[in-house]
């Protein structure tokens, strides 16, 4: 329950940070108002994000299949 | 992701920004077209990885036998064919499909490796080889490398599919040529021999007095007529023909590659010996000792004695723990190259990730570093280390050396160097060896009965000039009335001879060589005469003429005479 | 000799397949293709160039030395140069049929001497070598596979490459609407962007396809990877789990370890110094001998 639990926040991680690559390239998608400098710090705190929840999402991944395989 | 995918990424990138940039279109589409269709191969390729190598299965017929153990006889042909289906779809190319093959098999004809290049629902591919070396031979699995048609990725898997056999050692077909004028009266049962002291057999031993007590059948009344006086007729005893096999396991007799160990030798002479034995009715045991202990099998007689006792010398020629050397960079590159043909998938830096530190700063001494840490993970997913006997791999030399030296032995690899270092301590050896000899002759005695025969193989060579350390033992067996022959296994696998040309000649390995072979035949010699004196046979090498050498003792031992000239 | 001894475990059987027919076929189809390719270039290239014929021998070269050598990568850097010094500058971008061809020829020449490369590296025999033998045989080599089985590997040969040429076409278009998703109309973007941010029009336009190019990366390789991920054995997850946590606490467990380690080997070296004296003390060589003085 709590790899289930640790894999769904990751996920909600990994949402977040693409969410905010969408606000990022909202940011830039207009050209007469491009605002470079805000969408270059979303992305990075989006790539920031999304690490953290693949970390989350393969960590309890890996645990759920030792755990499976353990007797 | 190889070289060259990586530089195509690299191009397609600056192509890209430099078209954009400069407003040339063409530039900036040939770039990203070509950074799309590498993504597209990405993509294909792990499509490939996800689906179908879950699916791949592999048979493999070894004899046509797919079962995981067996017996095989070592020197013999063993025919191997590996059949490699898909579940449900066409296998793809780029697939190089490896049969791994432990230092224990030789191939003779064909090849352990398969190129898939079309497309194709099936492959088989067949090769032929031998076990070199007596004990066993594990064939762990396939190694897998996929790859895609141009070249951009490669992904290694290794499937286990492992097979263990035991390998029985070979031995010679001796025909022993069966003489010609009748030696016995009456035939006795198969297996008993005369033996020439008093006992209830047919042959006639000796006409003595008669002694109060004597049975009147036997008295030989014409003699007794002739001498005026009472003779009665002494028998010979019949008795079985023991053969105790003494087979040395140190540390000495199990090193170097498989097939030409000491070890190996002995056991080809043992089998002989046994087979030989086992032949004429006679019962074959065995005393096996080693630093761990001496083993002692009770002496049998047939074919399951005989089997029993190869499988018994099989078990005991499967190399124990290997003793303890110092960790080197050839033992790191050695269990590095096992890792990389055996758990290649574990190699994986996305899945074995190495933790980043700043020392050591020369590239070269981080490159140690992160590869020992590599291979510190992997022997820790395969023995069960916790994390903090990683750090102490990574870090304790004689830590990571133990478990190095168990993974490669685990694996099968031969007693020599980089898995065990080159000793300097024949002598050492031997003196060890001297003692468990002593030991297991001195308890076969107390335990033996009349008319048996020794055959003493061990490494011995290397202290001839202490041998009187083992004299004693062997002069309470010939006491015992037991014949004892001694066979020292030689690392050239052929007799010492005394050099005839004078002439050395002057490259490094010729004169090594020279040297080598003089020390030899000096022991031998010193060795034969030391033991001859005794009473007892010497033979050097394994070569058939040692075996012929044992064989004619047990002849003796058999005919119930002590020489072979016929006097008693 | 041990095999893990050895440089390389099992070197013999990196080139591994005889002269088999599928292999030989598939080489000479790619050699076909990059023969095409090659014309084509050698054709339009450096046309209008002072050095053009000299340029053209040294691609000719380039091109050689790649099928032996090198890789596609240093033809792409080829034409990519060429395309750098003599592609004229336009504002508007349609994807002209004569752009649409250089660039599906480009990509199959990187492709073909890619994947020519791949089979020979697989190949025991080199082609040329091959082809000379033949010569010199007199063509009696020539025959040596059935017809039958030239025709299969044939048409396989050619399903393959037209399934190959089909993705890059593909490939192709999906790189030009990616072009297209971003607007090259300079008198719009061109203003703003200069007057706010100092940033030229092609500039925006780099910043805009890569942030695109990266949205659609991410998002594929992110599913892509974590479908693979779920694929994991048993001993792959337990040594991730085990590198992940030895990579959290790394610092304090060398710090333990190490500080173990040198106490273990001070108390060793202390052991070993005592057993020292005691024989030295006991050996006869050195026993103290009391004098009378």
């Amino acid at each position: 329950m709590f790899l289930l639990i640790r894999e769904v926040a990751g996920w909600l991680l990994v949402l977040a940070a693409l969410y905010l690559v969408s606000v990022g390239i909202d940011y830039v998608s207009n050209p007469e108002d491009a605002r470079i400098v805000e969408a270059g710090v979303v992305m990075l705190a989006a790539m920031g994000i999304l690490r953290a929840g693949i970390l989350l999402v393969r960590i309890s991944t890996a645990a759920r299949i030792c755990d499976r395989e353990q007797p | 992701m190889t070289a060259r995918s990586r530089w195509l990424v690299l191009l397609g990138i600056a192509g890209f920004g430099l078209g954009i940039l400069r407003g040339q279109n063409v530039l900036a589409w040939s770039s990203l077209t070509v950074l799309v269709w590498m993504f597209a191969e990405w993509i294909r390729f792990y499509w490939r990885v996800w689906r179908e190598l879950p699916q791949l299965k592999f048979i493999r017929h070894v004899n046509d036998q797919t079962q995981s153990t067996g017996l095989i006889w070592s020197g013999r042909m063993l025919s191997v064919s590996v059949e490699m289906v898909s579940g449900k779809r066409r296998l793809s190319p780029l697939l190089v499909i490896h049969d791994c093959l432990p230092e224990n098999f030789e191939l003779v004809s064909g090849r352990s490796t398969c190129v898939l290049i079309s497309r194709s629902p099936s492959s088989r591919f067949c090769y032929e080889g031998r076990a070199l070396g007596l004990g066993e031979l594990t064939l762990p699995g396939i190694h897998l490398t996929l790859q895609d048609p141009q070249g951009f990725f490669v992904t290694e898997r290794f499937v286990p599919l492992k097979q263990t056999f035991r390998v029985l050692p070979t031995y010679a077909g001796i025909n022993e040529s069966q003489p010609l004028v009748k030696r016995m009266n009456s035939l006795p049962q198969h297996g008993i021999h005369r033996l020439q002291r008093a006992g209830m057999g047919s042959e006639l031993l000796e006409l003595r007095e008669y002694v109060p007590g004597d049975p009147p059948k036997s008295i030989a009344w014409k003699v007794s007529a002739r001498r005026d006086m009472l003779m009665t007729r002494q028998y010979e005893s019949e008795v079985p023909v023991r053969v105790y096999l003494f087979v040395d396991g140190s540390v000495g007799t199990r090193i170097g590659g498989f097939g030409k160990r000491l070890i190996d030798q002995m056991s080809y002479v043992a089998g002989s010996v046994a087979r030989s034995a086992v032949s004429a009715g006679d019962p074959v045991g065995a005393i096996l000792f080693d630093e761990r202990g001496q083993q002692r099998i009770r002496p049998a007689g047939g074919e399951r004695g005989f089997h029993n006792l190869l499988d018994q010398l099989t078990a005991f020629a499967v190399p124990p723990s290997p003793p303890a050397r110092r960790l080197s960079p050839a033992l790191i590159n050695a269990a590095m190259r096992l890792c990389g043909e055996h758990y290649p998938d574990l190699l994986d830096p996305r899945i074995n990730q190495v933790p980043f530190t700043f020392f050591p700063i020369s590239p070269w001494k981080r490159h140690l570093v992160y590869r020992r840490s590599l291979l510190a993970n992997v022997l820790a997913g395969l023995y069960g280390l916790s994390v903090s006997q990683i750090i102490e791999l990574v870090h304790d030399d004689r830590m990571m050396a133990q478990f190095t030296q168990r993974l490669l032995s685990d694996a099968g690899v031969s007693w020599m160097p980089p898995l065990v270092e080159t000793r300097d301590q024949g002598f050492h050896d031997g003196m060890a060896t001297m003692e468990m000899l002593s030991t297991a002759i001195a308890d076969s005695v107390a335990t033996a009965r009349d008319n048996e025969v020794y055959v003493i193989m061990a490494n011995l060579l290397e202290c001839a000039t202490n041998i009187s350390h083992v004299l004693p033992a062997i002069k309470l067996a010939l006491a015992r009335h037991h014949r004892v022959v001694f066979v020292f296994p030689t690392p050239a696998f052929r007799r010492p001879q005394p050099l005839r040309t004078p002439d050395p000649g002057t490259s490094a390995e010729e004169l090594l060589e020279r040297a080598e072979g003089l020390r030899n035949c000096n022991l031998a010699d010193r060795l034969q005469r030391e033991l001859r004196r005794l009473g007892a046979k010497v033979a050097l090498s394994g070569e058939q003429e040692a075996i012929r050498m044992v064989l004619a003792e047990t002849e003796l031992a058999r005919s119930g005479r002590v020489v072979f000239a016929g006097v008693r | 000799m041990s095999n893990y001894t050895q440089s390389k475990p099992h070197s013999t059987d990196d080139s591994v397949t005889a002269a088999r027919p599928e292999l030989q076929i598939m080489k000479a189809a790619n050699l076909l293709l990059i023969m095409f390719c090659g014309w084509f270039f050698l054709t339009f290239l450096y046309t209008g160039a002072v050095l053009n014929l000299s340029l053209k021998f040294f691609f000719l070269a380039i091109l050689v030395l790649t099928l032996r050598r090198w890789t596609g990568a240093l033809l792409l850097a080829l034409l990519q140069v060429h395309l750098f010094f003599l592609e004229p500058r336009v504002a508007d971008f349609g994807g002209a049929i004569g752009e649409f061809v250089w660039v599906m020829t480009t990509v199959l020449l990187i492709m073909a001497v890619s994947r020519f490369r791949t089979l020979q590296e697989k190949d025991e025999h080199s082609t040329v070598r091959r082809l000379l033998s033949s010569v010199i045989s007199g063509g009696t080599n020539a025959h040596e596979y059935d017809a039958s089985v030239i025709r299969r590997h044939t048409a396989a040969a050619v399903v393959t490459s037209g399934r190959s040429a089909l993705l890059l076409v593909g490939c192709c278009l999906v790189a030009l609407n990616l072009m297209s998703l971003v607007p090259a109309d300079r008198t719009i973007t061109g203003l703003n962007t200069v007057s706010e941010f100092r940033l030229r029009p092609s500039g925006y336009r780099i910043i805009m396809s890569g942030l695109l190019l990266y949205s659609v990366f991410v998002v594929s390789w992110l599913f892509i990877n974590e479908g693979v991920w779920r694929r994991l054995s048993s001993s792959q997850a337990g040594i991730y789990l085990r590198s992940v946590l030895l990579r959290w606490m790394h610092r304090d467990l060398r710090m333990l370890t190490k500080r173990r380690l040198k106490q273990r080997r001070r108390t060793a070296r202390h052991r070993e110094r005592s057993v020292t004296e005691t024989t030295t003390y006991d050996s006869p060589e050195t026993r103290h001998v009391p004098t009378d003085s």
